[in-house]
């Protein structure tokens, strides 16, 4: 049984987030899937959750408008339930290799994704979750 | 008789009887013992016969024939002997006889005597008449007495006569036998001898020298009164002494040898000296005539005349070292000496100079040669030494330097000396010393300080050394600076007054406590420093010395002693450094912007080719919904136009970069804004936009138009797109004098802000965007950025969120007055 209630997307760029939901959409068509372009918004939807909320993949993009997806990881270290609710995949079009070792080096990133996202790396998140003993 | 007569001529002879008189007394004692013998024979024989007695008678007769010329030969001698011989009956007080010698002696006739026969004792002169005083008590008693006396003769002569009376008793009459010899020849010979002797003591005993007889086992047995003066000892002291104990050990020997050698030849005389020992046991050099006079009457000794010679020797000692000495010192040097008379010929020379003589002429000189009337010197050298010693002949006195290339590079300074006697010119002396080494070592210091200064010159760096008094403080005036730091001051070489303190007044006052400071801990630590400062030259030009300070301390207190160091202008060098630090800095900004602009492309670039990529991949897919195939080829489409855009816009960017040799123009800031403002009048107008400019104190710069101009229009329209709402936006653009040759240009707006605590670091970063709310690719400032700095300029921003925003351009203000600044300095330096 697949343990994923809910999938949240934040990318600035709108034409992403479609292409990611497609993709989810193509073999999960019933998966709750909630794509965000501005940080403060998702920051937001994600502090409403609250602790209540398990089960959810965040994935998120490091170049956001006015934002840096690391300061949003910052932000989300003030919410306690955060690693135990949330799986992060860090998704970005920077082939950097700094930003590789940032995201390795953080505690509540489960893996760094480079764009374009396909349906394999779909495929491979879910095979991460299925071997977690986490949730 | 002739007994009697023998026993009395034997008296007067002393014994010994002259040869003829003895052989006459001897004659006449054998006719009488023949006779007597006869006589007897004949008494025995009387009766014996008549023949016989006729012979006997004749022979007798024969014999008294004999006796009488015998008798008569005696009564010859008698007569003719020069003496007087007389007999008297003492108690008649009768002339009994006198022999004829009495006239001879006494001048008168005999018959006078007979007449007086007190007569030989009337004639004695008063003053001698007493000797005859015991002559009557003495025969009266039977002895003999003689007496010597003065007479004084018939003729009034006197003269010494030796009387001899000797008493003759036959039992009746007393008969006095009288002998009278004239013995003036003999007193006047004694006397002489008595004189002369006297006069030979008189003579040695005043004697200036001193006198000894030495016997012949060489005992003193006299030493004149002089030997006191001399050596110290009395006659006392000496007398009886061997001389040998008065002789050194070392001179023994040979005293002993020339003895030896003396005594076998009777008045050899000998010269000798030795040392003898003074009574106070001093050794004193002796110098002696000896004389063996051992065969001379009244003398018989040999005779030592000397006198003291010790300081003559010690003289002669002192001199013939000092000669020796002399000797060895003008040989022991190299140094060559000699004079000359005045005619040139060598009068004296040390060995160096005949040496140098023969190596160099092949020639040995000896003394008396003329040093130049020969052909073993070339005519140019014969005619050189010859006007030298002419010009010293003269009287005058020079020094000249002479100079040798071969055998080996020498130089000898040779000093003429005219030697003037009673006021003319007999000879010159001359002395000629190798300074070849003196040369060499001060042609290297001179030739090596040429080089310093050279060194100095070219390197510009000059060397300076300064004192410290024994209170470790440094000597105000002792300081010293070599030429080139005079030129490094920029003053000529002494034009200024140089001191410890002047120094400081030459260093630029930012970095006076600096340089103090340095020296100061320098002089604690007694340790070398580096000082790098300012100085600003007499014409005004701004220069970086770099001077460097060696402490010197004594070896034995540690105290410094002095100071001393370089002075190097370092100008250039600080200028490099400082375009090094420029250009590092750039580079590292430059390479920061690269890394930024890898960034930006692996972020912005990729981002729409993933996405191209991400809805290829979509389409692919079977059972696709239309729509959402739709939305992938309107995705596509946007993707592919952002992409081409990014692309553009780095083409742009590049390009930028690319033109920092644009060309520079004189630009004045108003005409910009001006333009500016023309081309967005339409939003000015309908946003009501406020444009403040004051270009008062700066109105142009020198500088590329094109990135001027989109500088200030970027920033321009910045304000105006990020205004606060309802607010009418205001701009003040204002240009300001920096001191070094910049203007800074300020923008300054009312415009929304930027929270600069959270992004003041990526204000100017490429796409990076603040505002959400008003549309832009977040390329502005980066631009901005980018041509400020190809133009060598910087960019600074203060912000403040809903206040506004305050931008600050600072730009080099004139270039040409730079390149100016470059002239100068080349001018300068081809000055020098």
């Amino acid at each position: 049984m697949l343990r994923i209630q809910r999938i949240i997307i934040i990318d600035d760029d709108p034409l992403n987030n479609f292409i990611i939901t497609q993709n989810i959409r193509h073999s999960d068509p019933s998966l709750e899937i909630v794509p965000f372009t501005l940080a403060q918004e998702a920051l937001a939807y994600i502090a409403k959750l609250g602790a209540q909320a398990e089960h959810n993949v965040l994935l998120l993009d490091l170049n956001l408008l006015n934002y840096s997806g690391w300061t949003l990881l910052e932000e989300l270290e003030q919410f306690p339930w955060i690693n135990k609710n949330f799986h992060i995949y860090i998704i970005s079009s920077s082939l950097a290799p700094q930003d590789f070792e940032m995201a390795e080096a953080n505690k509540l990133v489960k893996r760094y994704i480079a764009k374009p996202f396909t349906h394999k790396e779909w495929s491979n998140i879910k095979l991460d979750i299925a071997a977690s003993k986490q949730l | 008789m002739n007994k009697l007569l023998e026993g009395q001529l034997a008296k007067y002879f002393n014994g010994n009887l002259p040869g003829d008189l003895a052989q006459l007394f001897s004659e006449i004692s054998n006719t009488y013992d023949h006779y007597e013998k006869k006589h007897k024979i004949l008494e025995r024989t009387a009766e014996i016969s008549e023949n016989e007695l006729s012979a006997l008678n004749n022979r007798l007769l024969k014999e008294s024939n004999e006796l009488t010329v015998v008798n008569s030969r005696l009564k010859n001698l008698f007569e003719s002997i020069d003496s007087a011989f007389f007999s008297i009956d003492f108690n008649t007080n009768c002339l009994l006889q006198v022999s004829p010698g009495w006239k001879k002696i006494y001048g008168s006739d005999t018959s006078d005597f007979y007449v007086n026969p007190n007569l030989w004792k009337e004639v004695v002169v008063e003053d001698d008449k007493h000797v005859l005083d015991e002559y009557e008590a003495c025969v009266l008693k039977g002895q003999l007495f003689a007496c010597e006396y003065r007479i004084i003769s018939a003729d009034g002569k006197t003269r010494w006569v030796e009387t001899k009376l000797t008493p003759t008793f036959d039992g009746k009459n007393l008969r006095i036998d009288g002998f009278t010899t004239d013995i003036s020849i003999r007193k006047e010979i004694t006397k002489r001898i008595e004189e002369s002797e006297t006069r030979f003591r008189r003579l040695i005993e005043n004697s200036y020298d001193g006198i000894a007889l030495l016997d012949k086992s060489r005992k003193l047995i006299y030493v004149s009164n002089s030997v006191k003066r001399i050596l110290g000892y009395t006659s006392a002291d000496m007398g009886n002494n061997n001389l040998f104990d008065y002789i050194h050990a070392e001179d023994a020997e040979n005293v002993s040898a020339i003895l030896d050698s003396i005594s076998k030849q009777a008045g050899s005389t000998t010269e000798l000296v030795c040392r003898t020992k003074n009574k106070d046991g001093e050794w004193r050099w002796i110098n002696s005539y000896v004389t063996n006079m051992l065969h001379e009457n009244g003398i018989g000794a040999i005779v030592f005349n000397f006198k003291d010679i010790s300081l003559k020797v010690e003289m002669q000692t002192a001199l013939e070292f000092d000669r020796k000495n002399r000797d060895a010192l003008i040989n022991s040097t190299k140094d060559l000496m000699w004079s000359i008379d005045d005619r040139m010929c060598l009068v004296t020379a040390n060995d160096a100079f005949i040496n140098a003589v023969k190596s160099s002429g092949g020639i040995s000189v000896k003394p008396g040669d003329h040093l130049l009337d020969h052909n073993f010197f070339p005519p140019r050298v014969v005619d050189k030494w010859k006007k030298r010693y002419e010009k010293v002949l003269k009287g005058k006195a020079f020094i000249v330097e002479e100079y040798s290339a071969s055998p080996v590079e020498a130089w000898a300074e040779i000093s003429f000396n005219p030697m003037i006697e009673n006021g003319r010119i007999i000879g010159a002396s001359c002395f000629s010393h190798d300074i070849t080494e003196k040369k060499k070592v001060s042609e290297y210091v001179l030739k090596s300080e040429q080089m310093m200064a050279e060194a100095q010159r070219i390197s510009h760096m000059g060397s300076w050394e300064c004192r410290f008094n024994k209170a470790e403080k440094v000597d105000n005036n002792s300081m010293q600076w070599s030429d080139e730091i005079f030129r490094i001051y920029g003053y000529n070489p002494g034009q200024l007054k140089v001191s410890y303190k002047n120094f400081f007044n030459l260093v630029h006052h930012e970095d006076l406590y600096r340089v103090k400071s340095t020296l100061q801990d320098a002089f604690r630590y007694k340790k070398p420093c580096v000082m790098e400062y300012r100085i600003i030259r007499p014409d005004k030009v701004e220069r970086w010395i770099r001077t460097t300070a060696d402490m010197i301390c004594d070896l034995q207190t540690g105290k410094l002693t002095k100071m001393i160091g370089t002075a190097h202008d370092i100008t250039e060098r600080k200028q490099l450094e400082e375009e090094r630090q420029k250009i590092t800095n750039d580079l590292i900004q430059r390479n920061k912007d690269l890394e930024q602009f890898a960034y930006i492309i692996s972020h912005n670039l990729r981002a729409p080719v993933a996405n191209i990529l991400g809805l290829s991949s979509l389409i692919e897919k079977k059972n696709l919904a239309k729509e959402v195939k739709e939305e992938c080829f309107k995705g596509l489409t946007k993707s592919t136009r952002l992409l081409d855009q990014i692309i553009m816009d780095l083409n742009h960017i590049l390009q930028v970069k690319r033109q920092i040799s644009e060309r520079k123009t004189q630009i004045k800031f108003r005409t910009i804004v001006h333009n500016i403002t023309q081309s967005i009048a339409s939003i000015i107008e309908k946003e009501q936009v406020i444009i403040n400019t004051d270009f008062s104190e700066v109105s142009e710069i020198y500088t590329v138009k094109d990135y001027l101009y989109s500088i200030f229009y970027n920033l321009i329209s910045n304000s105006i797109k990020y205004r606060q709402h309802g607010v009418k936006p205001v701009i003040s653009i204002s240009t300001k004098k920096s001191d070094d040759n910049h203007v800074f240009i300020t923008f300054k707006d009312n415009s929304q802000g930027i929270d600069m605590e959270k992004y003041g670091d990526k204000v100017f970063g490429l796409y990076k965007r603040f505002h959400l709310d008003v549309e832009g690719k977040g390329i502005g400032l980066f631009m901005v950025k980018t041509q400020v700095e190809s133009l060598g300029g910087n960019i600074s921003i203060a912000s403040e969120v809903n206040k506004g925003t305050e931008i600050t351009i600072k730009l080099l203000k004139n270039v040409i007055q730079y390149k100016e600044h470059n002239v100068t300095n080349t001018t300068h330096y081809n000055h020098r």
